[in-house]
């Protein structure tokens, strides 16, 4: 079962990612792995430019994929940010999330969500809308600092919705915030084919926090959808453990991850991860 | 008109002086006449002889009067002469009736050195007087029927009531001629000689006095004690008398002790024929010398009668001046001027201007014999005098005089006029005194200028004492110094500094500060306590009542002086300023301070009458009894950055005194956050017209009808006071406050909410909410709303925040403005209103702050979270307490508007949670339906759909 999934997911693989070149680059990174130069990290990667500090963690689930063809898998990835100083960081002005090449988006016959549609709505209410286009789920934490008051987090849900946004693929982010106020908004990663190893890039913009009192410091998207589309199951995100030969498991680089702040920095780190052939 | 008489008579005069001289060349007249023949003489040709009458023949031919040694202070012989005119048969063209002798002033004699004969022993038994009280004697030449011409002895006899001493010499056996010394009034208070109701038929025509300076000096070769069995004429041979004297040798006489000043003898003379006309001369003048080797050698403790700090105390100055009684030196030169000046501390105490009046010029009657009718209530000291030429002492009396001037330091404010009377000898001197008071300090310099030239050897003034006293002791314990200046009349100076110890605390009590055995210093008042006692409320404690305000401020004895105040009134109890005019600035900057504008502000106040808003009671002055006074309180404008103010003008009218008004300024500083009433005073006054007012009670009735409004909250509160202490020491009184009977104050306000504009989701709505409550009811203790979830808070609409540094500079950026409010109170006359702000706040968003405006500024500060619902609540937690009948919140939409549809709105009704709490605990919770801009039809429809 697994494996005629696999072909008809290979078959309606939507030209993201250039296979030949993704199981190139997993066959060197798994031979690396094997030779144990490369080792997961637990925590996430660090990464830190001046005072700015982010951690990157994230990873798919499950771990144990097939060898050849695609499975189901769920993604996820979670950027936090702090400074050294304590300070509120500055503002998030973009994020980009560039998947391994290895995995594969697939949207077809999968219902989309319009941004209008999702506006000024409580989670309830955005699920009630676009249940069906429903990607994923995660939370959004920034923290405001207005005037001569204290810094406090602002936490929401976040909803992920299917869409497309210019005519090109794209991930609605909807957060939904009760504390301290009802208040919402809608993040659009845009989806576009990245080249070489990552394959898949999100790119989003992050509104402004509060007219800029507020700033962003962590957000986190589990991205897992299986839906049925013309009696065919589908999952929007899938792939497999390309190992070598010989091997059970392969070191790859599952994402790279960039934010840019408000004043021209830029925080970027390359997440890498295991699957094992299942 | 009289001149070419006068002429005359001094021709006639100069004549017979110099055959005087030639034929009296060895008596005793003889020599002193010849100690000024030659000045009489030259001032005779100067014209210094004067003489008045009608015309009449009747007139002083000549007229003499000289001592016989002229060095100050000597105790010289005197000797008058004068010469009536005569007829061709050297008879007096009347009969004289009277005869005055006004002698310079200094000029003194003693008579308690001469034993005091009597009448009878003069008369019956025909000069029996002893030689002891023989003062000197008289030639006469009498051209009656008998034309006798001798020399008589001149005998003390006992006065007669009302006349100090008294002198007679016998005339023929027969008569009785009584010379009677008395002491002018007129100001100079010199001696003046009376021969009163003279016997008409003697004839008088000429008349020598000798009075000898020491009368035992000129004991004669002779038996001179009256023998009754001699009829011998007394003195056949001229002034060869005389005899052992009994007794010790006395000075008798005394000359003057002003060196420099020419003193004229007057002579006065009137007959029986022509009354009332008076006839006069002068002598020539008689300038004294040598006061340089006087001696003045005063002595003087000044200080109060109670050794207590802070309290009221008597004064009491003791002056004692040696005499010196040796015949052979000179006497001393009696007090001229007196200064004391008093330690600083030591002041007038306010209390005594209660009851006390003035001796008016007209009642002193200074300068004059009439009859002292000063006032009980005027009477401030007692004095007494010890002469040595009484027998008795002169009690005198301190009166207060009227005010002349209002600077204190000049000696016209404070006036004293001290009155000397002894009935029984006739004397009676009123002198002058001046207070001089520093307008800062309040020390007090006592001057008594010119005082007689008589001979005192002890003068004792005391100053009233009791609870009422006239002055006040230091605040302090310690030492204190007393400077005093006394001058003599011959011109010698002392300064003398005496001193006293406080050793006691107000009344007796321990000392509060200040060592008792070192000197005071200034700096002991900072250690003084400051223990102010303070009590206040509303007269009825009914929770929302209308009620008067009564406020009292009490400092005991001993304590700082206040010299300002700041009072915090309960949160909640508040004045309705609506309809109350407001005494303007010019109104209050005419009402005068200086002397004499209490009693005009009395009669016609400055602020309108509709200004005033109560009453005050101002208690001054140390001891148990302060003196009070009474003011009013008017509501004023703004003042130094505060909307209101009240001004306190208390006329400081007290007694005889006025010392115009006290104008004490407090500003109304209204606390914006919860509407507290918090009062501050300018400085209060510490001193007036150089009184230290020390203020012991400071009373306040705020008591116009309807102004104050008691709380609608019924917790306990307090007001709380700060009263500054004049040398830096601070009191923080308190006074619990609580007003009653709150569960009887209705309380149901409604609260109407719309929004207007967009109604679809996305779109940002403005909104109004309208507060309505009833007159009568509670006021608003807090509120909440929360909007139904169909509205979000639009992030992206949080623009531009105030924050509280701009805020309170009221410099909020126009961008930070959302919204405008209006508030109607029954309190004002106008509503208060203004925008609402996004200000920064303790919370996690920034405030809904109604900046409102008006009359005063109240901002109203709404904290922004969710609700329980999950509605965007907007909460005010600190609503003043103050009735409000109406507020009008309008929330602007659109671009600005925070709120964000987050569903159409013309889908369902939906429902606010609002929840409202009295400031009485009652609470007016209500679901208000949220009014929207959807057509009537739509929500016809869908209630119809419903």
């Amino acid at each position: 079962m697994s494996a005629a999934r696999t072909s008809r997911h290979q078959r309606r693989r939507p030209a993201l990612v250039p296979r030949s070149s993704l199981l190139c680059q997993l066959g060197i990174l798994g031979l690396l792995a094997a030779l144990g130069f490369l080792a997961a990290p637990a925590r996430g990667e660090l990464t830190a430019r001046g005072d700015l500090l982010a951690r990157f963690t994230g990873g798919i689930a499950p771990d144990a994929l097939p060898r050849q063809g695609d499975a189901p898998i769920a993604v996820s990835v979670q950027s936090a940010v702090r400074t050294f100083s304590g300070d509120v960081p500055p503002a998030l002005q973009t994020i980009t999330i560039a998947l391994n090449s290895a995995g594969r988006l697939d949207t077809r016959g999968l219902p989309r969500c319009r941004q209008a549609e999702i506006e000024t709505a409580s989670s309830a209410q955005a699920l009630s809308i676009c249940r069906a286009a429903l990607l994923g789920s995660g939370s959004y934490s920034a923290d405001l600092a207005f005037p001569e008051q204290v810094v406090f987090a602002s936490r929401g849900r976040v909803l992920a919705f299917n869409a497309v946004v210019g005519g090109r693929p794209a991930i609605l982010a909807h957060v939904f915030g009760s504390e301290p106020a009802l208040t919402s908004r809608v993040i659009v990663f845009r989806i576009h084919r990245g080249q070489g190893t990552f394959g898949t890039v999100l790119s989003g913009t992050m509104p402004e926090e509060a007219n800029g009192y507020g700033s962003v410091t962590s957000i986190a998207l589990r991205l897992f959808r299986n839906y049925v589309y013309r009696g065919e199951r589908h999952s929007y995100i899938s792939a497999g453990c390309p190992a070598p030969a010989g091997f059970t498991s392969a070191v790859f680089p599952f994402a790279k991850v960039a934010m840019s702040f408000a004043g021209g920095r830029l925080l970027a780190s390359t997440l890498t991860r295991t699957c094992r052939v299942r | 008109m009289n001149r070419p008489r006068a002429i005359r008579n001094r021709r006639f005069l100069a004549s017979r002086e110099i055959q005087a001289m030639t034929d009296s060349k060895t008596s005793f007249a003889g020599r002193l006449r010849r100690l000024s023949a030659a000045a009489l003489v030259a001032f005779a040709a100067m014209g210094i002889l004067a003489a008045s009458a009608p015309a009449s023949p009747f007139g002083i031919e000549s007229w003499e009067a000289s001592v016989s040694d002229t060095r100050a202070a000597a105790h010289a012989d005197g000797f008058t002469s004068f010469i009536l005119t005569t007829d061709s048969e050297g008879h007096p063209y009347a009969p004289t009736k009277q005869v005055t002798v006004d002698v310079p002033p200094g000029l003194v004699g003693n008579p308690r050195v001469l034993t005091e004969c009597s009448v009878v022993m003069l008369k019956e038994f025909g000069n029996g007087c002893p030689r002891s009280a023989m003062a000197g004697f008289v030639h006469i030449e009498l051209n009656s029927s008998d034309g006798f011409a001798g020399v008589l002895p001149l005998f003390r006899i006992k006065p007669p009531t009302g006349i100090p001493a008294s002198f007679a010499f016998l005339v023929a056996n027969t008569t009785i001629v009584r010379l009677d010394a008395e002491v002018r009034s007129d100001g100079d208070y010199g001696l003046q000689v009376n021969v009163r109701e003279a016997n008409g038929t003697l004839g008088l025509t000429r008349s020598d006095v000798t009075l000898w300076g020491v009368p035992a000096d000129h004991a004669g070769p002779g038996p001179f004690e009256f023998n009754p069995t001699s009829t011998s004429a007394w003195f056949p041979d001229g002034p060869t008398f005389g005899g052992p004297l009994r007794g010790p040798r006395k000075p008798f006489l005394t000359n003057p002790s002003e060196c420099g000043v020419a003193g004229i003898t007057r002579l006065s003379i009137t007959n029986w024929y022509e009354p009332g006309a008076i006839f006069t001369a002068e002598s020539a003048p008689t300038t004294v010398y040598g006061c340089e080797i006087l001696e003045f050698n005063p002595a003087i403790t000044a200080e109060p009668t109670l050794n207590s700090a802070a309290t009221p105390s008597g004064l009491n100055a003791e002056l004692e001046f040696a005499i010196n009684e040796s015949p052979d030196g000179r006497g001393n030169p009696p007090l001229r001027d007196a200064r004391v000046a008093f330690p600083a501390g030591v002041a007038i105490n306010p209390s005594a201007a209660d009851g006390l009046g003035v001796c008016r010029d007209d009642q002193l009657n200074l300068n004059s014999k009439a009859p002292v009718t000063c006032p009980d209530n005027s009477l401030i000291g007692t004095a007494t005098i010890v002469t040595p030429v009484l027998d008795e002492t002169i009690p005198g009396k301190l009166f207060l005089r009227p005010m002349n001037s209002g600077d204190p330091e000049s000696g016209e404010m404070y006036r004293l006029g001290l009155v000397l009377n002894n009935p029984t000898r006739g004397i009676s001197v009123r002198l002058p005194g001046a207070v001089k008071v520093d307008r800062n300090t309040g020390q007090i310099e006592a001057t008594f200028r010119d005082n007689p030239q008589l001979p005192v050897s002890k003068i004792d003034v005391d100053l009233n004492g009791g609870g009422r006293a006239m002055a006040v002791t230091p605040p302090t314990c310690g030492i204190y110094t007393a400077g005093t200046r006394l001058t003599s009349w011959g011109g010698q100076v002392k300064d003398i500094v005496t001193s006293f110890k406080l050793d006691e605390g107000p009344r007796g009590g321990p000392c509060l500060a200040g060592e008792p055995n070192q000197p005071a210093s200034a700096a002991d008042k900072a250690k003084l306590p400051m223990e102010i006692g303070m009590n206040a409320g509303t007269v009825k404690a009914l929770a929302g009542s209308s009620s008067p305000f009564v406020f009292k401020l009490t400092r005991p004895d001993g304590n700082q002086e206040m010299s300002a105040l700041d009072l915090d009134l309960p949160q909640g109890l508040l004045a309705k300023l609506a309809g109350v005019s407001r005494c303007s600035d010019a109104a209050l900057a005419s009402i005068g301070t200086s002397v004499g504008d209490g009693a005009k502000e009395i009669a016609n106040p400055a602020c309108p009458a509709n200004s005033q808003i109560g009453s005050v009671v101002v208690g001054a002055g140390a001891g148990a009894v302060p003196l009070y006074v009474n003011g009013k309180a008017y509501l004023a404008g703004p003042y130094k950055g505060a909307p209101f103010s009240i001004a306190v003008v208390v006329p400081a009218v007290a007694g005889p005194f006025d010392l115009g008004n006290s104008v004490v300024r407090s500003r109304l500083v209204v606390d914006p956050d919860d509407a507290q009433v918090h009062v501050k005073s300018d400085p209060f006054p510490t001193i007036l017209g150089g009184v230290p007012l020390n203020l012991r009670d400071i009373r306040v009735l705020v008591d116009r009808p309807g102004f104050m409004r008691a709380p609608s909250n019924c917790r306990a509160m307090s007001l709380q006071g700060t009263v500054y202490g004049a040398d830096g020491a601070v009191a923080r009184p308190s006074s619990r406050f609580q007003v009653g009977d709150c569960g009887s104050v209705p309380f149901a306000p409604r609260l109407q909410l719309q929004l207007k504009g967009g109604t679809k989701r996305n779109q940002n709505p403005a909104l109004t909410a309208t507060l309505t409550a009833r007159p009568g009811d509670a006021n608003i203790g807090d509120v909440s709303v929360t909007l139904p979830r169909s509205e979000f808070l639009d992030n992206d609409h949080i623009k531009t925040i105030c924050t509280r540094v701009q805020f309170a500079a009221d410099n909020c950026p126009q961008a930070s403005v959302y919204g405008f409010a209006r508030a109607y109170t029954p309190l004002l006359d106008k509503p208060l209103e203004g925008p609402v702000y996004l200000r920064s706040s303790n919370h996690k968003l920034p405030d809904l702050v109604a900046a409102l405006d008006g009359e005063v500024e109240v901002d109203l500060a709404g904290r922004i979270d969710t609700g329980k619902g999950g509605g965007i609540r907007n909460t005010f937690e600190a609503v003043p307490d103050a009735p409000v009948t109406k507020f009008v919140l309008q929330m602007q939409g659109g671009k600005k508007g925070l709120l964000v549809n987050s569903t159409n709105l013309c889908n369902a009704t939906r429902r606010a949670t609002v929840l409202i709490e009295g400031q009485n605990g009652k609470t007016a919770d209500q679901r208000p339906v949220v009014k929207n801009s959807c057509k009537k039809t739509t929500r016809k429809a869908r209630s119809h759909h419903r």
